[in-house]
């Protein structure tokens, strides 16, 4: 009997010493165990798969071909201080995993760099790439792009003393590179409500 | 691929969970407690402060270095203090790492239930310090500058509203924020990203909460901002018979007059647009205060009815004094075991006000110096360079100590 009574206090001291596990993997599209009501890993993820989804299924976008996008990063008007271009970067990623090049990306980011590389190129001081004839191939100008996608996180928050809580709302918009006319606009939202611990009241 | 279609990584490792140990839990859970309720406490930042104001930077420095590797607790705590050294020496990379990580501390207000039990059962200042709102607003402040100055001024538009929302926000929204110079540094964000609508609004509210300063006044479009810190924050100590209250002290001595010159000609005086002091001391009482009232009634009635038995013990019969005294003396260690003194940790190297200067010189380079009165020195570099820029406004800073 007594070994019965050993192997549960065990078990239960097993058990409740998960309590404070030094870390554990836990699933990016749940809410965590650390409260807060600011951007969360689920938040990034929604966002951008509904943005994604949002974007392959508007047909005006691809009545011309192929639509070449320059992505800006977002602006961030909330309160809090995070890295937003996170959201765009996994927003891009699944349209490039996923839209099997319908949507196509100009890389502005990267603009300095390919200007030199051109240059390089051009000097004679690096190779230049052929074409299937196996002649020299400069002929291709940087692209310009056909729509540029925008985007503002913005917020309300309140605070009780007890509960707070933020809303936030993420809008995106396509604008015509050459005529400025807004295509498409989409957003996410959420808000979370958040309880303070007693001893921070 | 495992369950779901899910990779192995990204499955909740149970089993790692489970080797944390016995001894471990036992520590969290009985011994940590058991230790908080005999008193221990966490340290403060005061001898740190104290060094920094006598002008041992790196005095200053090592102490906080020691107390950041040694309390987990005080980590935000160490993290903003250690943030204004590394403005004083300019060092935005690192002023930005800490300001944010003690900005992410400070966020989480749940509070896990062994801390709540240690600050319950225990001392106060055993608990994660997480900072009054003002010191909340004053991490987003700085956070805010730092990130305006690595021109990230989305994210310093962010910290700007924070700073006026945790001022704000505490007690059913009963107080506005009054803070000023946090309004016209959101104004600016605002403006920087294109908001102008925005921008007008919280000018206006700054202009109102400080109107006798002319850097916020309207028309006044200057390039050049110049933010003057001065003085000493305001230190928070225990009041009450078992230190179960709190009470802000100010040090309001400040220069009579502080003179910026440009290229070394004079350029003006900055003006007092926000009072840290009067943020610290106008917020309402906390929900905790009761659970200290409470505590420091326990405390006197345990103290006054262990005296008592004592007393008595002298006057019953013989066979009862032994019980009697027993009793006493269990009550006294009751009221010797309940610790209701209240939290003293603050952040030392606040200042006491926020000083605001608005005024313009011709784009390019220029030399630029604050000069404050006798007695008083700029904690950082004496000169610094500044590039005004052919459109937009630089954001000059000094802090300015006896």
């Amino acid at each position: 009997m007594g070994h019965v009574w050993a192997k549960l206090l065990l078990v239960g001291l097993t058990m409740l010493s998960a309590c404070g596990a030094p870390m554990q993997r836990v699933d990016p599209d749940q809410d965590d165990a650390l409260g807060g009501t600011g951007v969360d890993s689920a938040d990034v993820r929604a966002t951008a798969d509904k943005i994604a989804r949002s974007i392959v299924a508007m047909p005006t976008i691809f009545a011309r071909g192929t639509p070449y996008v320059v992505v800006q990063d977002p602006q961030n008007q909330t309160r809090f201080p995070i890295n937003d271009s996170m959201i765009v970067d996994r927003l891009v990623t699944l349209l490039v995993q996923n839209s099997a090049g319908r949507v196509q990306f100009v890389d502005r980011a990267n603009w300095e760099l390919v200007q030199k590389e051109r240059q390089l190129k051009r000097s004679g001081a690096v190779s230049v790439p052929t074409d299937g004839s196996g002649q020299p191939n400069l002929a291709a100008a940087p692209l310009g792009t056909d729509y540029f996608l925008t985007s503002t996180l913005k917020s309300l928050s309140k605070d009780n003393g007890e509960l707070n809580s933020d809303y936030i709302v993420v809008t995106f918009k396509l604008t015509d590179a050459e005529t400025g006319a807004l295509v498409w606009q989409d957003d996410h939202e959420w808000k979370k409500v958040g309880e303070k611990g007693v001893i921070y009241r | 691929m495992e369950e779901g279609g899910r990779e192995g990584r990204d499955l909740p490792l149970i089993t790692a969970a489970m080797r944390s140990g016995v001894l471990g839990f036992l520590r969290r859970t009985v011994l940590l407690p058991v230790a908080c309720a005999l008193g221990c406490s966490a340290p403060g930042t005061a001898d740190a402060g104290r060094a920094w104001f006598a002008g041992d930077s790196a005095g200053a420095r090592a102490l906080l270095d020691a107390r950041l590797a040694e309390d987990p607790d005080g980590r935000a705590l160490y993290l903003n203090e250690l943030g204004v050294l590394d403005l004083e020496r300019r060092d935005l990379a690192a002023a930005e790492q800490r300001f944010g990580e003690a900005w992410r501390l400070m966020e989480s207000l749940a509070g896990d239930d062994l801390d709540a039990v240690g600050a319950i059962v225990g001392s106060e200042a055993s608990k994660q310090w997480r900072g009054d709102p003002f010191e909340r607003a004053m991490n987003s402040w700085y956070l805010g500058l730092v990130y305006w100055w690595r021109g990230v001024h989305d994210n310093a538009l962010a910290c700007f509203k924070n700073a006026i929302f945790v001022d704000s926000s505490h007690g059913e929204e009963r107080f506005d924020c009054d803070f000023a110079p946090a309004l016209f540094l959101e104004g600016l964000a605002y403006r920087r990203l294109g908001e102008v609508g925005m921008a007008e609004r919280s000018f206006a509210v700054a202009r109102e909460l400080a109107p006798g300063c002319p850097a916020l006044a309207a028309g006044n479009d200057g390039n050049v901002i110049v933010i003057v810190e001065v003085g000493r924050g305001p230190t928070k100590v225990a009041a009450g018979k078992h230190g179960e209250l709190t009470r802000f002290v100010a040090h309001p001595e400040v220069p009579p007059a502080i003179e910026l010159l440009a290229d070394g000609q004079r350029f003006g005086s900055p003006s007092r647009a926000g009072d840290v002091h009067f943020q610290a001391s106008t917020r309402g009482g906390r929900d905790f205060d009761s659970i200290l009232a409470t505590k420091s009634g326990i405390k006197t009635g345990t103290e006054v009815a262990g005296i008592g038995a004592l007393l008595l013990a002298d006057d019953v019969k013989d066979k009862h004094q032994g019980a009697m005294v027993v009793a006493g003396a269990a009550l006294l260690l009751a009221s010797f075991a309940v610790r209701a003194e209240a939290d003293t940790r603050h952040w030392t190297t606040l200042p006491h006000e926020v000083q605001l200067f608005r005024g313009t010189l011709p784009p390019g380079k220029h030399r630029f110096e604050v000069r404050p009165g006798a007695g008083w020195r700029v904690a950082g570099p004496g000169f610094e360079e500044i590039e005004v820029p052919a459109t937009g406004e630089v954001l000059v800073y000094q802090r300015v100590l006896r």
